[in-house]
């Protein structure tokens, strides 16, 4: 098949965070984690290995975090975490060390359910504006709402330049305040 | 989003997936285009509304040094239009001053010349 991509097989969402978590108290989204190793196999060294030294202190640290382990013989050593809003993570930890499993614990427990997509755009806001949307009525005057029809101002034709008159009568204007005409 | 055959037939659909990630890689430039289209657009009909136009706007902007892009003034056009009035507003006292939409040219307000004119 050909190589996926974000835009067209990865998908693509908005910013969104599960019931609005971190606006008010922040809830860690990670509900149980599984660790599935092989008690044997060479693969699974680095798992065992984290089993008995950092994971009794994740625990401790998470109680809010349900911790499975399932050890399963001939069977490579993986991380399942399941979310509160019902959302799954999958990691194969074939081969991997101890340092690099306590790394991916990590990153599962900061992850919200959602699945990893393109972001479309980088805000959300419930509330886009402060002054209130554009109406159609916002930039004319308020008296149009208790205006009796027909109102001949609103009825003229539009002026879209100074007519001859108009001119003249400036020009009058400007010529009295300096004081060039007399007025009596 | 495909049909038919298109959807479940692997030889069919290949052609047509190919398709639309060349669609995809080509749509990223245009997009850019469109959406600029659309902001001048939008920010034309906003400014006629308000008595002054679009071209007289971005002068006025330029020279007082306003430096806000396309995207943020539709948004504003939009969702803070007292702002975007506001800014309207400018231009029309401004555009008279420049001398633009008159024959003659930008007024002398403002400028010295000590008679060297």
């Amino acid at each position: 098949m050909t190589t996926q991509t974000w835009n067209r097989f990865w998908g693509s969402t908005f910013v969104k965070a599960p019931l609005r978590n971190g606006v008010g108290r922040y809830v860690q989204q990670l509900q149980r984690i599984t660790f599935k190793f092989c008690k044997t196999h060479g693969c699974s060294q680095g798992m065992r290995e984290y089993i008995e030294k950092e994971l009794i202190e994740f625990a401790r640290v998470n109680p809010g975090v349900v911790v499975y382990l399932k050890p399963r013989r001939h069977r490579s050593p993986c991380l399942k975490a399941e979310y509160l809003n019902g959302g799954e993570e999958y990691i194969s930890c074939h081969r991997m060390t101890n340092e690099d499993i306590v790394k991916w614990v990590e990153y599962l427990r900061t992850r919200s359910g959602y699945p990893v997509e393109r972001l479309r755009k980088y805000q959300h806001t419930d509330h886009p504006s402060i002054q209130g949307a554009w109406t159609p009525w916002i930039h004319r005057d308020p008296l149009v709402n208790i205006a009796e029809y027909p109102i001949e101002e609103l009825s003229a034709a539009f002026k879209t330049e100074k007519t001859a008159t108009d001119e003249v009568l400036e020009l009058f204007e400007k010529q009295k305040l300096s004081g060039e005409v007399d007025v009596s | 989003h495909f049909f038919g055959r298109k959807q479940n037939c692997y030889s069919i659909a290949i052609k047509y997936v190919h398709r639309a990630l060349r669609y995809g890689v080509r749509a990223r430039k245009i997009k850019k285009y469109e959406n600029r289209k659309l902001w001048d657009t939008r920010l034309t009909a906003g400014c006629l509304e308000l008595g002054t136009n679009y071209t007289n706007m971005k002068s006025v902007m330029d020279d007082v040094g306003i430096a806000i892009d396309r995207k943020t003034l539709q948004n504003m056009a939009i969702w803070e239009p007292r702002s975007f009035r506001a800014l309207a507003s400018l231009t029309k006292a401004k555009e008279e001053e420049k001398g633009l939409n008159c024959l003659g040219g930008p007024s002398s307000v403002g400028v010295v010349t000590r008679g060297m004119l």
